[in-house]
């Protein structure tokens, strides 16, 4: 069962990147009614004040994505805990994260020996969070008419991550079909501009942070992301872990609009890059 | 269904669920450090008898699991982590088990996925050995 389970859960996958292909290719002319990212209102115009407005689709709804006239990607973050730069002023310093007593010591034994054992830096996937705080930037594909928003990463492994908008449940993570996995399972729902995913159904090979915070397999995530204007993506996370955490807790960060590739040419577009390619990182990993 | 297939599809569903657990347990590798099926050695009487392990994680931050020896099977008992220093005891001490033993051990390469290990003693009565299990 687990393997038919696990059969049909990549041919899903398979499908679902067909779909993104396909629909990236259909021509804006072809489709005026849809919402998808093609669809967009025009260029968006700076205010007086020099700040652009958030983009939206021709639906009205926020484009959380690149809009049509326009170039770039989201690039630099911050992180959900510690303040300054682009982490929240609100945030929890690391010693006030509630730790349960195994994951505060974990946590500070791959800090000691400088984060060594870092399945990222193997090539392997780090969760949905991970995932936008590496490097290189990714892209947020609205597609309401497929019920789906996928994130497309440019940093290490060079993956993406499907969300789904159809109101479907989350899995239950203590039925044993329910296959533990890198990216979990996301649902997500619409509050006003913010896009709201809550996913579970994570496995324990990966780091769903910068740094090593710990998580089991209880994991829940909430993320809450809105932009408030062209430039600046808000990212909000809610870690709901009882494994490793005694109570739900909250970090966020902004992640800044990047105009030019990082060959520094104004193209604007995620350049290719993968992790799996020449890693010279693991060799370094050597800790102290 | 007669008696002897029903005692036939419930063993194959036990099977099943034990399969299913071990199998779910054996991915875990970057959550809690003890997490996960562990398979190495218990030296007795100078011989080296198979140990194979599984520790899984509670809700209530308490571990579970057994260990299987010589076709044995017996839980775990009292299982405690010491974050502090990363030390490990346990007790199987289950009566109708067949296995009766204390380990303590500390880990070898805490943080590697592939190559954590618990290395330390056995006793059992006046009885004692080298333990040493790695994570699968």
């Amino acid at each position: 069962m687990r393997q038919v389970t696990g059969t049909t859960f990549r041919l899903t996958l398979l499908g679902s990147l067909a779909l993104l292909v396909a629909c990236s290719q259909q021509p804006a002319a072809e489709d005026s009614a849809s919402t998808t990212t093609a669809a967009t209102a025009p260029a968006t115009q700076p205010t007086e004040a020099g700040i652009k407005p958030a983009p939206r689709l021709a639906n009205g709804m926020v484009n959380l994505g690149l809009a049509a006239g326009e170039r770039g990607f989201w690039g630099s973050s911050g992180s959900i805990y510690g303040r300054g730069r682009l982490s929240a002023a609100t945030n929890l310093l690391i010693e006030e994260v509630p730790f349960q007593p195994w994951a505060k010591a974990l946590y500070e034994f791959r800090q000691a020996n400088n984060e060594k054992d870092d399945p990222h830096s193997r090539c392997l996937p780090g969760g949905p969070t991970r995932e936008i705080e590496t490097v290189n930037g990714f892209e947020i594909l609205q597609m309401p008419e497929l019920n789906r928003v996928y994130f497309v990463f440019g940093g290490g492994e060079h993956s993406w991550r499907v969300v789904y908008t159809d109101n479907r449940p989350l899995p239950d993570i203590d039925n044993p079909d329910t296959i533990p996995v890198y990216m979990g399972y996301s649902s997500a729902r619409w509050e006003g501009d913010t896009l709201v995913i809550e996913s579970n159904g994570f496995n324990e090979k990966m780091w769903f942070t910068q740094g090593g915070l710990p998580h089991t397999r209880n994991l829940h995530l909430t993320e809450r992301f809105s932009r408030p204007d062209f430039d600046t993506l808000n990212y909000e996370l809610t870690v709901d872990d009882p494994g490793a955490y005694k109570k739900a807790w909250t970090g966020s960060f902004s992640v800044k609009w990047n105009y030019t590739s990082w060959d520094g040419s104004d193209a604007g577009e995620i350049h290719e890059y993968f992790c799996q390619d020449n890693n010279r990182d693991v060799q370094h990993m050597i800790g102290n | 269904m007669n008696r002897k297939s029903r005692i036939k599809a419930g063993c194959a569903l036990l099977s099943g669920w034990i399969l299913a657990v071990v199998a779910a347990v054996a991915l875990a590798q970057e959550g809690h450090p003890l997490t996960g099926s562990w398979s190495g050695s218990r030296i007795v009487d100078g011989k080296s008898s198979r140990v194979l392990m599984v520790m899984e994680l509670q809700r209530d931050q308490t571990i579970s699991g057994y260990v299987m020896e010589q076709g044995k099977r017996a839980p775990l008992e009292a299982v405690v982590l010491d974050p502090q220093t990363w030390s490990v005891s346990f007790t199987l001490a289950a009566a109708d088990s067949g296995l009766h033993y204390k380990v303590e051990a500390t880990f070898e390469d805490m943080g590697s996925a592939t190559n954590r290990k618990l290395i330390g003693k056995w006793t059992e009565g006046n009885a004692s050995g080298d333990f040493m299990v790695g994570l699968n």
